[in-house]
């Protein structure tokens, strides 16, 4: 059924169920980094996302908070278990036939679980470059039927999708004592649910770290600053409704992201801003203005 | 280049368990060097396996180098195999393993051996950069010294097997042990005894106390360091003991 007003899914909106990194490194992107056998690490994020760059006459005002919660398992030191489970605060206000509107939902979203192997491991004093494979499913965990009384939700709006998503990726990681640089690429295929199939998701990320503190190392383990800048490049395909192609949706985002991390032994806190500086969205898709994170891990 | 293998301690396990509790070789630290380490994060997962080894009293460290410094619990025996297997379990690549053993230099035939304290285990004593037994002049007087005198002293150094099938122990550092001997009056059981030895041992630079309830004695070591007395007569008198220096 054509609903009166458009809401289209922002490419952007993706981004936080992106596959993020926990043992070190990177803030927006995956690593290749090892987690110790026996070794639990836990990180916690908040992400704000705001799009209102609307082509359309709608002037949608897209808002998401996301809190993605990621538990972080060594099986063994080549294979690392991940899940992610993303707290979702979704706000989309709009130009309706009815005035304008607010509509939103908050609540679990669909979570992530996926492991990562060890490839290859090439290591030397104070420097170490890794290449990994990670795989997994995203599970249909969030609400995906919510409704209000304009009726029900647009799947985009929905905090799930409702459908199973397998994915798929690769890792780079090439650290030494002053400067990190990880590289992911990942693509998710996304499967149909309730006569709606968002588009399958390619992303490439790119990390660099470099430590601005201390300036020389000293005895023992100090904890580092370091300063981040990151990119991502996100393709998304056309959603298909009811199998019918959108073709006011899907596109090419690339996002530059500069960052700041504090790293010790047993803890990180960091945060980063992401800011478009290409969208090749296709039709009259909704553009992201930014997206702002702030995180902290602990290991155990 | 000199073809080394690390040695594996279980002989030496093997041969103390064998002549008894008592006979227990006596290494005070293994130095592990790690291959990889490149973040403060990563830290924590080499600490956290070393830790869970028997006998590991504490262990240090240093991103800047990728020495892990592991301090053993008196008269461990440890198998440097179970040391590298931590380190790879990390995550992380295992190199050259150093240990520090404490014992008495022996000379015989030319050669300088090394038995450790608490074992019959002996090694032969290497130049750190030579391939055979030859030491540099240095070196030797050193030992020789150390031999006629038979004082206790710490060997630093890399151990491996050597062609013959001698143990061979290159030497990378000897630190001179300091004692003091203590009179100590008011314990009562082994558990002052054991609470004593415990409270000297965690004074800074104390390696080993050893502690008689039979002899109403303490004898404190240090390896390369100087041991204060009187500070240490004031741990024993705020444990609410009392001690003074042994004529």
């Amino acid at each position: 059924m054509k609903t009166p007003f458009k809401e289209l899914f922002p490419s952007a909106v993706i981004l936080f169920f992106s596959v993020i990194a926990a043992n070190a490194g990177s803030i927006t992107t995956n690593t290749a980094l090892p987690v110790n056998e026996g070794e639990f690490i836990f990180r916690g994020q908040m992400k704000y996302i705001s799009s209102t760059d609307d082509p359309s006459p709608a002037d949608r005002e897209l808002t998401v908070w996301s809190a993605p919660s990621v538990l972080v398992y060594g099986l063994t030191e080549k294979f690392t278990l991940f899940g992610i489970a993303p707290f979702l605060d979704k706000s989309l206000n709009v130009n309706t036939p009815l005035g304008r509107r607010t509509r939103g939902d908050s609540g679990l979203g669909d979570i992530r679980v996926f492991g990562r192997y060890t490839l290859g491991q090439w290591d030397k004093p104070g420097e170490t470059l890794r290449v990994g494979s990670f795989a997994g499913l995203e599970l249909p965990t969030g609400a995906d039927d919510v409704v209000d009384s304009l009726g029900r939700f647009p799947q985009h709006l929905q905090l799930g999708s409702g459908s199973w998503d397998p994915f798929i990726g690769a890792v780079l990681t090439w650290q030494t004592l002053q400067w990190e640089f990880d590289s992911s690429v990942a693509y998710k295929l996304n499967t149909e649910a309730n006569g709606f199939e968002i588009g399958d998701v390619a992303n490439l990320d790119l990390s660099y770290q470099y430590r601005l503190w201390p300036s020389e190392l000293g005895d023992a383990v100090p904890g580092y600053v370091y300063g981040v800048f990151e990119s991502n490049l996100i393709w998304q395909d056309k959603h298909e409704v009811l199998g019918a192609r959108d073709p006011n949706s899907g596109g090419t985002t690339w996002y530059l992201t500069p960052g700041i991390q504090y790293v010790t032994k047993r803890y990180i806190i960091e945060g980063a801003v992401q800011l478009p500086v290409i969208q090749d969205l296709n039709g009259s898709a909704l553009k992201n203005d930014y997206i702002v994170t702030a995180g902290f891990r602990f290991n155990f | 280049m000199r073809k080394m293998q690390l040695l594996s301690f279980n002989a030496i396990v093997l041969g103390s368990l064998l002549l008894g509790a008592q006979a227990r070789a006596e290494v005070s630290h293994v130095s592990i060097a790690v291959d990889g380490l490149g973040c403060p994060f990563c830290v924590y997962g080499i600490e956290k396996q070393l830790k869970h080894i028997d006998g590991v009293k504490k262990v240090d460290i240093e991103l800047k180098t990728g020495l892990a410094l592991v301090t053993l619990e008196n008269g461990v025996s440890p198998n440097i195999s179970t040391f590298q297997n931590a380190v790879k379990k990390a995550g992380f690549t295992p190199r050259e393993v150093q240990i520090t053993a404490v014992g008495k230099v022996q000379a015989k035939n030319d050669e300088m051996h090394f038995s450790l304290r608490g074992s019959d285990e002996k090694y032969l004593l290497f130049d750190k950069d030579s391939a055979n037994a030859d030491l540099p002049p240095e070196l030797k007087g050193q030992l020789l010294k150390l031999a006629e005198s038979q004082s206790l002293v710490a060997v630093t150094g890399t151990p491996h097997s050597h062609a013959q099938g001698q143990n061979g122990l290159s030497v990378e550092k000897l630190s001179p042990l300091a004692s003091v001997a203590l009179s100590v009056n008011g314990m009562a059981c082994e558990m002052c005894v054991a609470r004593l030895t415990q409270l000297l041992e965690e004074q800074k630079d104390v390696y080993q106390a050893r502690v008689s309830l039979a002899d109403k004695r303490a004898v404190i070591e240090a390896i390369d360091a100087t041991l204060n007395a009187d500070e240490l007569i004031k741990t024993i008198s705020d444990a609410g003991f009392s001690a003074s220096i042994e004529p």
